[in-house]
């Protein structure tokens, strides 16, 4: 069973390998930001570390937040901007081809949005780190644990996700009924700023 | 016992090597003395046949082997032995020496002494705290950023032309098609700018199309799919309702072309009461269960064929490419065309209504196509309850087709005699579409009611919207009610100068026959609205 887990998260990180190398490469960039000693730089590894990078863990609450929230908000904002462009152009709009050809574009943003939002959450010895600094014995801070508490919610389910390999299907369907949920607010808004464009004119 | 023996082995491995030698000694022992029985047996086979005293041969196998045993444990039990696990202990003892000094040393450089609760020295670890990066991951990273900003373009470039289309979607759920069908008209203007071929749009913009129902609709459907889908398009499992919508009115376009062309067109000039009734609904009839080739042509025209060979899948008689199958002509709409004979040949509401229910049998789901003809049958025939019930389905299928408004219209002011309801229907349902029959019926009711100032005004709006024979009538007889005789003028000069250009004079039009016996004084406005059941009469 753990080997076949195994299988899973490796064939989710080969098949988004974009987002894996990148995910890597935001927790070298987080490790250098928090001075976090880190042993190698293999982004990928043909293990549970592939698509993250070995290094010290977390000692104070900011470097864990840090090594954890910086590549998530990252790869968050790269991946639902690929994934609106991608999912309103060939889901939503069904442009398929353009001007003959295949809408290649169309498809590389769907793509580069699965790679991106499959690969978002902290490794689990990241997300330990967090959860031991922020919610642990020694943390008594109430007004920090309750702030961070829909944070922690999606690391935690996030880690389990990605340890299975199943982040995959999720950003997959994600991004499938992305339309249905932008729908839920960008028509507003976008009707919104038309009419404060159409005040100011 | 081994010759090699490791002497800085441990003493107790050696001791264990020892007993081990020993025992495969032992073990081996058999073999040997397998072969020394077999000489001993030859020779106490020959004792025995010499002498016969088997016993005291077997007792001197049984010494040989103890002795064989005792031999090889006194070996292993030797002092020399003992010297050699003494010099594996101290060798060991060395080792661990070595290595306890080893695990104190930095993994990574292998010099210094590590730092406490870390396996590096601190110069070790303070480069790893900086661990260089690749530079060909910034330059992925640049070309992210990239690719984001191209996404971010797209998004821009296509939001608003989405937002029409969901917009439109939204409008379609509720039933609101007219409304949906203008948002994904702007939709598809909008992003045509943009290049963007956007097929959903052009899907869901059909699918409205189809269930919003119309002639003009049905007409322009097969061509519209051929031209905005490929034929292996429609086999994909989304386009299943539109493949649907497409085959049906590919047959019904078919069945108003083929009834127009070959039975019509052949009355065309005739008068309605010379029409040979029973001969044209013989001929429609013959159509039913006919097989019809159609698909469309390398020039994109529809092409429908009745075939030269019955061969089912086969189209022998036309030039179809695209979209060709074999089929048959559209039962609801051949029993639509009955009851368009009927009405002009005015027969009777049974036989009408017969029709019209024949339509709804084979295709109850064209509402468009019967329940405003069943509403307006009914309101005529003064069945309320049957009229309204058709109101409701035209109503719950369709929010803004008005066709509900103007029945409930009839109802309120045909069997309740309540012209303040039936005026404020038509007003609603000029709301949704403004529609110059509605100014007509509301100008009707503002007769009905002696108010002829406010009749000749919106007899004069439905004018304005239609310049027809049913709203210069109305137009006439409102001025004439109304006592204005300049408006009843500019409508005969109207007359005057289509007339004057006519080359036959027989085609000259003339006003209805109410407004003539209005005009004449022969009936007053009350007697010509009851004698045409509220409404003029021709």
């Amino acid at each position: 069973m753990i080997c076949m887990i195994k299988i899973f998260y490796l064939i989710a990180k080969t098949i988004t390998f974009p987002g894996t190398l990148f995910k890597a490469f935001l927790e070298h960039i987080a490790c250098r930001l928090t001075l976090t000693a880190m042993e190698n730089d293999r982004y990928y590894q043909n293990n549970e570390m592939c698509g993250h990078v070995e290094h010290d863990l977390a000692e104070r609450k900011g470097q864990a937040f840090v090594l954890c929230f910086f590549p998530f908000i990252v790869m968050l904002i790269f991946g639902i901007i690929f994934a609106w462009a991608g999912s309103i152009d060939i889901i939503a709009l069904g442009e398929f081809r353009r001007t003959e050809q295949i809408n290649l574009m169309g498809f590389l943003y769907v793509y580069l949005g699965l790679c991106f939002l499959t690969n978002l959450f902290p490794s689990t010895e990241d997300y330990l780190s967090f959860k031991v600094l922020f919610y642990g014995k020694g943390s008594k801070n109430i007004f920090l644990k309750i702030i961070l508490a829909p944070l922690f919610a999606v690391f935690f389910i996030g880690t389990k996700l990605e340890k299975c390999g199943l982040s995959l299907l999720t950003s997959a369907a994600f991004i499938f009924f992305m339309p249905q949920i932008l729908s839920l607010f960008v028509p507003a808004l976008t009707n919104l700023i038309t009419d404060y464009s159409t005040g100011l004119n | 016992m081994s010759e090699n023996k490791d002497l800085n082995a441990p003493v107790d491995e050696n001791l264990d090597e020892a007993v081990a030698s020993v025992g495969e000694e032992v073990e081996q022992l058999p073999e040997e003395a397998a072969a020394d029985s077999a000489e001993t047996a030859e020779s106490i086979t020959e004792d025995v046949s010499e002498d016969g005293d088997l016993d005291k041969e077997l007792e001197e196998i049984r010494d040989y082997f103890q002795q064989e045993l005792d031999k090889a444990k006194a070996q292993a039990e030797s002092p020399e032995n003992e010297a050699e696990e003494t010099a594996d202990e101290e060798k060991k003892t060395d080792e661990e020496a070595e290595e306890e000094v080893n695990e104190n040393l930095c993994l990574c450089c292998g010099e210094r002494e590590k730092m406490e609760g870390s396996d590096y020295c601190e110069d070790c670890h303070e480069v790893m705290r900086r661990y260089p990066f690749k530079w060909v991951y910034f330059l992925v990273a640049l070309l992210a950023v990239y690719v984001a900003v191209l996404a971010v373009g797209k998004i821009a470039d296509i939001n608003a032309g989405w937002v029409y289309a969901y917009e439109g979607d939204v409008l379609a759920e509720a039933g609101w098609y007219n409304d949906a069908l203008d948002k994904y008209e702007y939709a598809q203007n909008y992003l045509y700018r943009s290049k963007v071929e956007p097929k959903m749009i052009y899907l869901r913009n059909l699918e409205v199309g189809y269930e919003q129902g119309g002639f003009n609709v049905i007409n322009a459907y097969p061509v519209s799919v051929a031209t905005l889908f490929e034929e292996w398009e429609l086999k994909l499992p989304h386009m299943k309702r539109l493949k649907q919508y497409y085959m049906t009115a590919q047959e019904m376009k078919a069945t108003i072309q083929t009834v127009n062309e070959e039975i019509f067109s052949e009355y065309s000039s005739t008068p309605a009461e010379e029409l040979p009734y029973d001969e044209i609904i013989k001929k429609i009839s013959s159509l039913e269960n006919k097989v019809l080739h159609i698909g469309i042509d390398e020039d994109g025209n529809e092409i429908a064929d009745e075939p030269t060979t019955e061969k089912a899948g086969e189209m022998s008689s036309s030039n179809a490419v695209y979209f060709k199958r074999t089929t048959k002509y559209n039962t609801a709409m051949l029993q639509y065309f009955k009851y368009y004979f009927a009405t002009t040949c005015n027969k009777s509401f049974d036989e009408k209504i017969g029709f019209l229910e024949a339509v709804k049998a084979n295709a109850p789901e064209m509402i468009w196509l019967y329940a405003g003809e069943m509403g307006i049958e009914y309101a005529e025939n003064g069945d309320k309850d049957k009229a309204l019930e058709y109101a409701d389905i035209i109503y719950k299928n369709s929010e803004t087709d008005v066709t509900s408004y103007y029945i409930r219209s009839l109802v309120a002011k045909k069997i309740d005699n309540d012209y303040d309801k039936a005026i404020e229907y038509c007003e609603q349902g000029n709301g949704y579409s403004v529609n110059y029959e509605f100014y007509r019926q509301i100008a009707l009711n503002y007769l009905l009611k002696g108010d002829y100032e406010k009749a000749q005004e919106n007899a004069e709006s439905a004018y304005g919207e239609n310049q027809d024979l049913s709203t210069i009538n109305a137009l006439a007889f409102c001025a004439l009610a109304n006592k204005d005789e300049t408006k009843f003028k500019e409508m005969e000069q109207l007359f005057a100068d289509y007339n004057a250009e006519l080359e036959d004079k027989n085609n000259a039009l003339d006003f209805s026959q109410s407004v003539l016996d209005l005009k004449s004084g022969k009936k007053t406005v009350a007697e010509i609205l009851e004698q045409g059941g509220y409404d003029l009469y021709d």
